[in-house]
């Protein structure tokens, strides 16, 4: 019997043979799954999409699928996304970034992008560490976590890259995990969907690099320690302040109508339209 | 009749870049390429243009670059600071082969340095600022005319080649303002970057045609191809193959350099008989030209070189001229850049001498007499 | 021919703008090139700035200054900048509030900004009194074409009040015979 082929076979590049750089147990693959499923319940078609990356092991994410895919600067992937939207605003962009990407380096982007509300959908998977460069703590690293670059624990508290999203402007906020790997899709949609600047963060393993470190060995069980700390907005109701400490919580957290960069601009080149001159 | 008009350098930048159908801008305030932004941010929205302010000089060229792959012809314009944060995506534009210009307004440096006074002391960093081994395009305006013109042809080389040109512009030429009579569009050729003639299913993004140039779809046309700064492999897949990396490399460099003859562009005054040539670019130039004019008057046997492209450097037509003379002075607004080009291709033919200047003041006429009546003796 | 018109002040005093309406005025000529140029301090407000025209009837190679034919000094520190940029012949006119010392032979001491406080109760049309002096005394300033020059940069109520303060300057050095001071003199009074 033949066994049927799954959708995201549409998606994958056939001239790029896997397999990928990732390491066994990464969750960037899960992630490209959702992702792949989301796109494909949408209405974009394949040459609409723009897929945009930075660097690090989830910029690798653009070289295996079959769009218009750019892979970019680290930390910089915002920046060039702004630049094809603006350019041409038919297509749709999607932003694939780490959280030392788009925090670290590339914060500025990051809180101008949201600003901005410009429509990009940004994913912003988060292991909490540097996996490509070999484990350095990044602004995500919990407190007090022994990574290659803070061997006597990190000193440094971590952002809340959602909450850094919706202070800066973004229009839609969420966040997933990879082990909920049907929410994580349905999130995906939703981001897809909505007008201005959308971010999804998806929480994400580096079994390599960051699992050691604390003490959970394998993807396993850093994946069921995502099940066990993850909080949905109706689980978080019965939960105390205490009890909600450490959890992780998962769900859309921000959803809003304001006005987008696009409207903003079409309003603009509406006003102008009297005085264009002919080129 | 012509129409002149009164025109300021920046704003002569801004009248190439129009003219040569830039439909995309974003830059970051700074002194003093400032009202290169003050006018795109006025002229563009009145032609469905884009004009974004950006967050900082990284993101203004990110943004350009990723405009130029939407299709749209895109520009930035900053000075020395920013331009230092613009280096990683120059670098990016070159390996990726993304079309794209660069204003830069030289201003004093090192650092902050003095930001409302000349200097010409960003020209090894136009050369080599960006990592890697890289090629790269740089022009020299030496008036509001040339301002203009060579921000037109930035853009056609940068169509032609795929690859990033640099204006490098400096604070006395920016900022000044001269009646200059402007070509209408029908005078004006423009260059539009290679569209690939064959359909997707069959495209190769990096393969070389011949010309060393592979034709450039842009996002949305249904070419679906991968742009990375990664070395890649002609289908744009990243490679550390060295038999891939190795002629990859070469090509960027050759697609130029296979054209150098046709970019010798410089232009000669009082050179048929003259043995002391002056080598110069930008301001500086000019006031070589008031120097050589004023030589002759004193029988004087002086010429004089203004080099309108830096790099790739033209030695064939240095070479040329060296021949011909027993000595070549480079003055210039730094403590020797485009002197040590001139050197390296001298091989001895000549004797050259420098005259520097760091005080972010212009180099006068007479300081490059004074300087022609030493080597005189 | 190569002329040459210098205008140092301070930020504030419209001192590139003078520079840049008489620049556009010059342009308009069929016969004439003009080449300006600025010199300016970071603060936008006091500090210096400086304009410069170079007029020639041939293209202009060196677009900077070789020795100013005409100076307009609108402060001290302006004036002390540039009056050893100055030709044997050229003549310095300043503005005899804001300047007190100057040793040279050719001068024109008016007191601009007294007169745009008195007679327009306006400190800041000083400089188009001061322009209407320069197009008077300059002789390839057409003074219909500055005067366009002037309303291409202003607007209602200001243009007129700008374009009375530049007549005002052009009928002051009309109506004025001036008897140069002589270096010897100069030196006495200080």
């Amino acid at each position: 019997m033949a066994r049927k082929k799954h959708v995201i076979y549409k998606y994958l590049r056939t001239t790029k043979r896997f397999p990928s750089i990732w390491c066994p147990g990464c969750g960037v693959g899960i992630f490209l799954g959702a992702l792949l499923r989301a796109i494909d319940k949408s209405n974009y078609s394949k040459d609409q999409i723009v897929l945009v990356s930075g660097i690090g092991c989830a910029g690798r994410l653009t070289t295996y699928v079959d769009f218009n895919t750019l892979h970019t600067t680290h930390g910089r992937a915002l920046t060039f996304a702004t630049g094809i939207k603006l350019a041409k605003p038919e297509l749709k962009v999607i932003v694939i970034m780490g959280d030392g990407d788009a925090v670290a380096i590339g914060g500025n982007h990051f809180i101008h992008a949201a600003r901005r509300n410009i429509e990009i959908t940004s994913i912003v998977i988060n292991n909490g560490i540097y996996g490509m460069t070999g484990g350095q703590l990044s602004p995500a690293t919990p407190l007090d976590v022994e990574t290659i670059s803070s061997p006597y624990g990190n000193l440094e508290p971590s952002f809340d890259i959602c909450r850094l999203a919706e202070a800066a402007g973004s229009s839609f906020v969420a966040r997933s995990t990879v082990y909920h790997a049907g929410h994580m899709e349905r999130l995906i949609g939703k981001a897809l969907q909505k007008k201005g600047f959308t971010m999804v963060e998806i929480i994400s393993q580096c079994p390599v690099h960051y699992g050691r470190q604390v003490g959970l060995n394998s993807a396993v069980e850093m994946m069921k320690w995502q099940r066990d700390n993850a909080v949905t907005d109706d689980k978080a109701k019965g939960l105390s302040e205490e009890e909600l400490q450490g959890k992780i919580r998962i769900g859309v957290l921000v959803d809003r109508e304001i006005p987008t960069y696009q409207e903003r601009l079409e309003n603009l080149k509406e006003s102008l339209k009297e005085k264009a001159v002919a080129l | 009749m012509k129409k002149t008009e009164l025109l300021q350098g920046n704003e002569a930048c801004v009248k190439g870049a129009l003219a040569a159908d830039c439909r995309f801008f974003a830059a970051y305030p700074i002194t003093p390429s400032s009202e290169i932004a003050h006018r795109m941010a006025y002229e563009l929205p009145r032609r469905c243009g884009i004009f974004i302010q950006a967050e900082d000089e990284i993101a203004s060229l990110g943004a350009v670059i990723g405009a130029s792959l939407a299709g749209a012809k895109s520009m930035t314009a900053t000075s020395g600071p920013g331009f230092s944060l613009m280096q990683e995506h120059i670098s990016f534009a070159s390996i990726a082969e993304v079309p794209c210009v660069i204003v830069n307004v030289m201003r004093g440096g090192p650092s902050t340095g003095v930001p409302t006074h000349p200097s010409q002391g960003d020209v090894m960093q136009a050369r080599w600022g960006a990592h890697g081994d890289h090629p790269i395009i740089v022009l020299a305006p030496s008036s509001v005319a040339e301002c203009f013109s060579l921000t037109v042809e930035a853009f056609n080389l940068s169509e032609k080649y795929r690859t990033p040109v640099i204006v490098l512009s400096d604070e006395f030429i920016a900022h000044l303002r001269e009646k200059v009579s402007l070509p209408s569009s029908d005078e004006i050729e423009l260059v539009e970057r290679p569209k690939p003639a064959e359909p997707p299913e069959v495209f190769v993004p990096y393969r070389d045609p011949g010309t060393g140039v592979p034709p450039m779809p842009s996002f949305g046309e249904g070419y679906r191809y991968h742009v990375t700064g990664l070395c890649h492999d002609e289908r744009g897949y990243p490679t550390t193959r060295a038999d891939e990396v190795e002629p990859f490399i070469r090509r960027l460099f050759h697609k130029i350099s296979r054209d150098l003859d046709k970019l010798q562009w410089g232009e000669t005054y009082y050179t048929e008989d003259s043995t002391l040539n002056i080598i110069a670019f930008g301001s500086v130039a000019r006031a070589g030209l008031t120097a050589v004019k004023t030589a002759r008057a004193k029988g004087m046997k002086v010429g004089l070189l203004k080099l309108l492209i830096l790099f790739p450097f033209m030695r064939r037509k240095v070479t040329q001229l060296m021949e011909s003379s027993t000595t070549i002075l480079v003055p210039e607004m730094n403590m020797g850049q485009i002197s040590r080009e001139v050197k390296r291709v001298n091989q001895g033919r000549c004797h050259v001498e420098t005259l520097n200047r760091v005080a972010h003041e212009p180099i006068m006429p007479q300081e490059i007499m004074h300087k022609i009546e030493e080597i005189y003796g | 021919m190569r002329y040459e018109i210098g205008i140092a002040g301070s930020g504030g005093q419209g001192v590139i703008l003078m520079g840049v309406i008489l620049a556009k005025a010059i342009a308009t000529s069929q016969e004439l090139f003009v080449a300006q140029t600025q010199r300016f301090d970071p603060a936008v407000r006091g500090g210096k700035a400086e304009s410069s025209l170079v007029i020639s009837d041939e293209e202009i190679d060196y677009q900077g200054i070789l020795g100013f034919d005409l100076l307009l000094a609108l402060s001290q520190e302006g004036c002390g900048r540039n009056i050893e940029k100055l030709k044997k012949e050229a003549l310095l006119v300043m503005d005899s509030e804001l300047v007190k010392e100057a040793i040279w032979g050719k001068i024109l001491k008016i007191p601009f900004t007294k007169i745009a406080r008195e007679s327009f109760n306006d400190e800041r049309v000083a400089n188009m009194i001061a322009l209407g002096v320069l197009t008077e005394l300059c002789e390839y300033t057409p003074s219909s074409a500055v005067k366009a020059s002037i309303s291409s940069e202003f607007k209602g109520e200001t243009l007129n009040l700008n374009l009375s303060a530049f007549q005002k300057g052009i009928e002051m050095a009309k109506g004025q015979k001036f008897n140069f001071e002589t270096a010897e003199e100069e030196e006495g009074e200080i």
